[in-house]
């Protein structure tokens, strides 16, 4: 702990004042920006869902049985079914998280700390790999 | 299934309570959704599946803000969710082999468990050890600081036992894939009282963290066609909508207000899903 210590003192001595404080500026930027990837993500998605829900209530009370998956909604699509649109919102929604961990991961590597750029990959590698497995098993 | 008229305009409405507690809370808001969902006659399982999408709006809607201000810290965020990721793959393939009164049972265990752990500590007071200006948070450098509107001061925290933090950290992300929610009720706690991190620290990374675990299970039920269109689009709407208030609201309350809140609102679903579960 102390050699740690004294090691990121003696970084500390060799970069200036000012670098430091423009790399600070620039991670909150970049945290500004997976701020605006995450709002832009949801935003779309409550369009998308918002422009659908009428439909959705409507259409379902006549065929209350019939009910869609994702992946039938989104086989609608060629055909304007409001409930594709929806699809399409909720497959925007998922897919935000994944700009998310992209996002995290261009920070981590704009700061050059290789530790959570390797643990923001991992964590990729982790969500890819059920997906993966999933579809393998179907 | 036999729902009456307006059943989407009720969950609507449903969600939106459930949004604006979640954010509140630091939960997803999915604890509240399964169980509104349920009482309705939903299949529990098309209720976990929806709940999961909706989750991850809630969470990524509140993370934006916090990211912003500062609140969630990324790295401990990142470092966690290694955990909660490979737990929640862990809990979606679980999801299907398990009878749906086990379900219900693990549920009420779950938030039962967090809502002693919130008790036991809802008095606990905001002022602590503060580490030193500079002190590096240990080797995964995990150590942050963040504006605290109620001290109207700058608050410096460095967590503790990582390690720890790391393990309840697989169980959150295996009952978040299993279940559904987000899991802050165990993230949350887990954060507060293992790592001993301020609670709005620990509220504000859970959301953080909350969407990429959300992510992991989401993409499982997507492709085994357990999200159904007509549920996930009012909760999805109904649950945004009440956590974009929620988040305004937080930095306002003070920390054991939420704690409070929290309890109350666990004790009358953990009752509820007991129920259901022994009754069947």
């Amino acid at each position: 702990m102390s050699v740690d210590g004294s090691l990121a003192a003696g970084k500390r001595y060799e970069r200036s004042e000012d670098e430091q404080r423009s790399r600070q500026q620039e991670t909150r930027q970049l945290e500004g920006r997976i701020a605006t990837i995450l709002r832009t993500g949801v935003v779309l998605a409550a369009v998308l869902l918002t422009m659908a829900l009428p439909w959705i209530v409507v259409q379902d009370r006549s065929h209350r049985s019939h009910r869609l998956s994702i992946g039938e909604a989104l086989r609608l699509l060629p055909a304007f079914d409001p409930r594709a649109l929806a699809a399409v919102g909720v497959i925007i929604l998922v897919a935000t998280p994944i700009l998310q961990l992209l996002a995290s991961a261009f920070l981590f590597w704009r700061k050059r700390d290789r530790l959570y750029l390797g643990l923001t990959l991992l964590v990729c590698a982790i969500v890819a790999a059920g997906a993966l497995l999933t579809s393998g098993g179907h | 299934m036999n729902f009456t008229p307006g059943f989407e305009v009720t969950i609507l409405f449903g969600a939106v309570a459930a949004g604006l507690l979640g954010a509140l809370m630091g939960l997803g808001g999915g604890v509240l959704i399964i169980p509104m969902l349920t009482a309705l006659g939903v299949d529990i399982r098309h209720a976990i599946a929806a709940s999961i999408v909706a989750v991850i709006a809630t969470s990524c809607g509140a993370a934006s803000s916090y990211v912003r201000d500062g609140l969630a810290n990324i790295r401990i965020g990142i470092f966690l969710c290694v955990a909660t990721t490979t737990g929640a793959l862990l809990g979606a393939g679980l999801n299907g082999l398990l009878p749906v009164r086990a379900l219900f049972l693990i549920f009420a265990a779950v938030l039962g468990w967090s809502g002693v752990v919130m008790f036991r500590k809802r008095n606990r007071s905001v002022t602590r050890f503060e580490p030193a200006e500079g002190a590096p948070g240990g080797r995964l450098r995990l150590a942050g600081r963040f504006y605290d509107p109620a001290l109207a001061r700058e608050r410096r925290y460095a967590p503790k036992r990582p390690a720890l933090g790391f393990g309840l950290m697989i169980g959150a992300g295996t009952v978040s894939g299993l279940l559904g929610i987000g899991s802050g009720a165990l993230k949350v706690p887990a954060m507060d009282v293992a790592m001993d991190l301020p609670i709005k620290v620990s509220t504000a990374t859970s959301n953080f963290m909350i969407g990429i675990t959300g992510l992991a299970s989401a993409l499982v039920y997507l492709q085994r066609g357990q999200v159904m269109v007509s549920l996930v689009a009012p909760i999805a709407l109904g649950v945004l909508a009440g956590a974009t208030v929620g988040t305004r609201i937080l930095p306002k309350v003070a920390a054991s207000t939420i704690r409070s809140w929290f309890v109350v609102v666990l004790a009358v679903i953990v009752a509820q899903m007991l129920y259901k579960g022994v009754v069947g």
